[in-house]
């Protein structure tokens, strides 16, 4: 169980090798990058003094940053472009054995990138005419009973004319001031931009006419010189125009396809290794650099460790240092099985443990199991989440295989209380009918509980143990003296309801007085036992009152942090009344098929909305009643550098 | 009414807001500092904008701390606009429109003037539609409606992209500031029946109020044909609406002057000063007064925000005009009369 032990790995090695150095830990996604230039001036780079490392030492005088190049944005950029003119979608990402250097991908790229730009250009352009003709066509579709011919317009001497479109608003405002026009307006047609007029004007008004057709953001339709006749005539000009142009554009497509044979692949890797590339960019931030050498400085798993000197054995003069650093907190990288871990998510979402810490993970997933499953029992419903986890963990790993396992839970507690999709006479319940057993479910609920509490007690102990921590451990509200106080009561009170003596009474108040002044005096007697003087800190009365009132939390927190837990009864009732429910409207309905629509709706309810407050209840459990009391979860969480 | 709900939080938040804007006392402070040095130094210290101008250094540039200052401002706006879901966002939205726009304008002016494109409050935000940093180096108007495209300006300004005409500026203008005004009705429309009546109210006096200039300056200094000047007006304003508008549209100055001076509207000729030099404050100030009646009112509403923000717009533009007038060595009754907000004595 599983917080990994880590050590700090210091490298030194050949500039020139930085950047397959990176790619290679990078690939190996097992270090977590530090500030390199700290750990120098912490002088954790401490190296024997051997002919051998000679070089490095006086070197490392010299230290300064990487200076970081950005302008791997441009090629990527470039070839982002390419991939988009080959019109790739998702492509294999292999990762290359060795790294180009920036010189030679750039070459590759322009070469490539200029000989299929030109062609792109081209297929831009005469898509771009294609669409003009495509437009010009939607703005002239005027009736046919327009016959008049432009060539006519044209050869006026004394007017001018303009096709164009004018908003429906527009079209108001000008209708609104006729009389102050001197035109010729022919409403010819409308489409989806607006209304499509003729307006026909004396030359001499033209700049008059020019500037309030500005002024109603009349938009022109130019009709080119080269196309004449009536309209339907240009129209079927325009039509073979139309069929050239799409001939043109296929060639064109054929060619860039063969192009795309052609440079395939080779796009593709130098894609690849253009944002290893810039992610070896990226991680330079973090490491130093003298004349002759790169230092670098991360956390690793202790368990990688020989993995790792393997991987960068293949490189010369590389010194690989580790050490222990006792006075900094390492990173937490927390390890389970496949059982486990995808309730790592349900953790993280409350904090990652600190290095100190022992990892919930394992305690989580068995209870949370435990508790999803009493409460949502249902060999049928169970099935349908664990079927839905296996859909969603093609998309979501972690989130789908926590579905499964709930699932699963859910099946098996199914089982036990005979339920399948809420019907409880097609399987034989194993242990219990919980509908028919009320009081033995909530009390069942309650001893779960208790257990579980006490585990976490436990589990507080041992991690108070694991950090050394006397003041909480011994006599925290969460630690020996909380535990025994939580003990005797449930003695105490288990020993009235069943009417026996578990522990004699006046032993278990005098047990309970001692350990309740334990934690009211946990500071000072704490210090006692260290030897630290003085015995209170600062405010001795403000410490005081407030171990007083937090004493009243404790004895009331345990109470209802225990009955608390009747919860798990009540929704196990629930999720059987909640059908029982469903299936009465479907008797009232009568008929076969509104008793089956009804047991269908009623599942589908159940699964969604039930399943999502056990779901929630369940976390709430998990986050109150049971992390706080052995849980801080404030640790940093180890991360990688990785590709992608 | 509906107010209490969904405006209890944020008229809060803007009473505080509005809390910080300066007292007369600060004005007055501000105008008699001997330099522009220690004006600067007087906003540092004493005022909210401390924090604001705290990386403007030793030599004061005027235009930089004018960005800033519009900066804080669309920073308030987007502050509040957090408050507001679907359609009252959108609205709140649209106001921001306006500072893009104003942006345009100046740089459709430079580019007009042949200057280098100014500075401008050149602010990211996920509520801006387009990328000023992409406009650097552009020296043609065409040019620049180009790289327009894609945003809402484009439409508007298309037309005039290629024009050669002394009055394009003017087409311009009047475009971007009808298209603002319709995004703001447009908006509008969707919120609920009492706000919008309450926003159409607002907006109709300012409708009312840049018509007549636009009309006053199209007659005046544009030569504007009537015909096209009454298609540039914006609809649905407070009093004047077609009918009247076109009659104004087509009188010579001296009529307008007439028709004007007989509405709600006569203290902008009604005065012994330069009309034309102070027109623009004039218009502000009565709407300055509007907005912080709208605030003595103490009613929750949609305005409260929309006032607060006009009021720190029209601050921020009288600290510029009182640094500006520091420059040119203006008296205190000089500098006053520049100012929206109305200091003792000022017409």
């Amino acid at each position: 169980m599983a917080v990994e032990k880590m050590v700090m790995m210091n490298v030194i090695g050949d500039i020139h090798h930085v950047d397959n150095v990176l790619k290679d830990l990078m690939i190996s996604n097992k270090v977590d990058l530090v500030s390199a230039i700290k750990e120098i001036e912490e002088n954790d780079f401490a190296l024997n003094i051997k002919d051998e490392n000679l070089e490095k030492l006086v070197d490392i005088n010299d230290i300064k940053p990487f200076t970081i190049d950005n302008s791997y944005k441009n090629l990527i950029q470039k070839a982002e472009d390419l991939k988009r003119f080959f019109s790739i979608e998702s492509y294999e990402k292999s990762m290359p054995r060795v790294l180009l250097s920036k010189e030679e991908i750039s070459e590759r790229i322009n070469a490539i990138y200029e000989e299929v730009q030109r062609l792109s250009n081209t297929i831009e352009q005469v898509e771009k005419n294609l669409k003009g003709i495509d437009e010009l066509q939607r703005d002239i579709a005027v009736p046919e009973s327009f016959s008049v011919s432009i060539d006519d317009l044209r050869n006026l001497n004394y007017f001018e004319h303009k096709f164009g479109i004018l908003s429906r608003e527009n079209r108001i405002k000008l209708k609104k001031n006729y009389e102050n026009i001197l035109a010729a307006i022919l409403h010819l047609s409308t489409n989806k931009d607006g209304e499509i007029y003729l307006i026909i004007y004396p030359s001499i008004t033209k700049e008059k006419m020019e500037r309030i057709l500005g002024s109603l953001n009349f938009k022109e339709i130019v009709i080119p010189e080269n196309y004449s006749g009536t309209i339907a005539e240009i129209r079927k000009q325009l039509e073979s125009k139309k069929s050239e142009l799409v001939k043109e554009i296929e060639g064109h497509k054929r060619e860039l396809e063969k192009l795309k044979e052609k440079y395939y692949k080779e796009v593709i890797s130098l894609l690849i290794q253009l944002n290893i590339k810039e992610k070896i960019e990226d991680c330079k931030g973090k490491l130093a650099r003298s004349n002759k050498f790169f230092y670098l400085s991360g956390w690793i798993s202790e368990n990688d460790k020989e993995e790792i000197e393997k991987i960068l054995k293949k490189y010369d003069k590389l010194t690989i240092l580790t050490n222990n650093k006792a006075n900094v907190i390492p990173p937490t990288k927390i390890k389970n099985n496949w059982l486990f871990r995808p309730f790592e998510v349900l953790l993280r979402m409350y904090g990652v443990p600190s290095y100190d810490e022992m990892d919930p993970t394992p305690f989580l997933s068995i209870s949370y199991m435990l508790l999803f499953g009493a409460m949502f029992g249902d060999l049928g419903q169970g099935l349908i989440i664990l079927l839905g986890g296996l859909l969603i963990s093609k998309r979501n790993k972690s989130f789908g295989g926590l579905l499964e396992r709930l699932g699963f839970s859910s099946m098996i507690f199914g089982v036990l209380y005979g339920e399948f999709f809420g019907l409880e006479e097609v399987i034989p319940a194993l242990v219990i009918k919980p509908f028919e057993n009320i009081n033995t479910v909530l009390i069942a609920a309650i001893v779960v509980g208790i257990i579980l509490i006490l585990v976490s007690y436990i589990l507080s102990l041992v991690n108070s143990f694991k950090r050394k921590d006397i003041e909480e451990g011994l006599f925290g509200k969460e630690g020996l003296a909380g535990f025994i106080f939580y003990i005797c009561l449930l003695a105490i009170i288990g020993g009235k309801l069943l009417g026996r003596t578990i522990i004699p009474t006046g032993l278990g108040v005098i047990v309970i007085l001692i350990c309740v002044v334990a934690m009211v005096l946990k500071e000072p007697l704490a210090n006692l036992i260290t030897g630290k003087r003085p015995l209170h800190g600062e405010d001795v009365s403000g410490y005081y009152v407030q171990s007083v009132f937090s004493l009243i939390e404790v004895v009331l927190s345990m109470l209802s942090g225990t009955i608390s837990f009747i919860r798990v009864g009540a929704f196990t009732l629930t999720h059987v009344g909640l059908f029982i429910a469903f299936e009465t409207i479907g008797e009232m309905i009568g008929t076969s098929a509104g008793n089956i629509i009804m047991m269908i709706i009623g599942n589908i309810v159940i699964i969604g909305l039930e399943g999502l407050i056990v779901f929630i209840q369940g976390l709430r459990l998990q986050y109150y009643e049971l992390f706080s009391r052995y849980y801080k979860g404030d640790g940093k969480e180890f991360k990688p550098i990785g590709i992608k | 009414m509906n107010g209490e709900r969904n405006f209890s939080a944020v008229n809060t938040k803007v009473r505080v807001l509005k809390s910080r804007l300066l007292s007369n006392k600060d004005y007055v402070n501000l105008i008699q500092e001997k330099s522009i040095k220690e004006q600067i130094d007087y906003l540092k210290d004493r005022t909210v904008y401390g924090n604001v101008l705290k990386d403007i250094e030793e030599f004061p540039d005027i235009q930089k701390i004018e960005i800033e200052l519009k900066k804080y401002l669309i920073i308030q706006l987007e502050k509040i606009i957090r408050y507001f879901s679907q359609e009252y966002k959108d609205f709140y939205k649209a106001m921001l429109l306006r500072y893009e726009i104003e942006n345009l304008k100046l740089y459709l002016r430079s580019i007009e003037r042949n200057d280098k494109l100014p500075d401008v409050a050149c602010f990211f935000s996920k509520y801006i539609t387009f990328n000023c940093k992409n406009i650097k180096n552009i020296t043609d108007i065409s040019e620049f409606v180009e790289n327009l495209k894609g945003t809402i300006y484009y439409d508007v300004l298309m037309p005039y992209k290629d024009a050669d005409d002394s009055r394009i500026l003017f087409y311009m203008e009047m475009n971007l500031d009808r298209l603002y005004f319709s995004e703001i009705k447009a908006k509008s429309e969707k919120l609920n029946k009492f706000d919008r009546i309450a926003i159409e109210d607002l907006l109709g006096e300012n409708i009312d109020l840049l018509n007549i200039e636009w009309i006053y300056r199209g007659i005046k200094f544009y030569n504007l044909f009537p015909e096209e000047l009454i298609n540039y007006l914006l609809p649905y304003g407070k009093e004047f609406k077609y009918k009247e508008l076109k009659r104004m549209c087509y009188s010579d100055i001296d009529e307008l002057k007439d028709i004007i001076l007989n509405s709600r509207y006569s203290f902008l000729f009604d005065t012994q000063k330069d009309v034309d030099l102070y027109m623009e404050r004039r218009i502000e100030r009565y709407l300055y007064y509007k907005f912080k009646e709208t605030f003595k009112k103490g009613n929750l509403s949609v305005l409260i925000p929309i006032a607060y923000i006009h009021l720190l717009e029209f601050e921020i533009r009288d600290i510029i005009s009182i640094l500006e007038a520091k420059r040119y060595g203006l008296t205190l009754q000089e500098t006053t009369d520049y100012l929206v907000k109305k200091i003792e004595g000022s017409d």
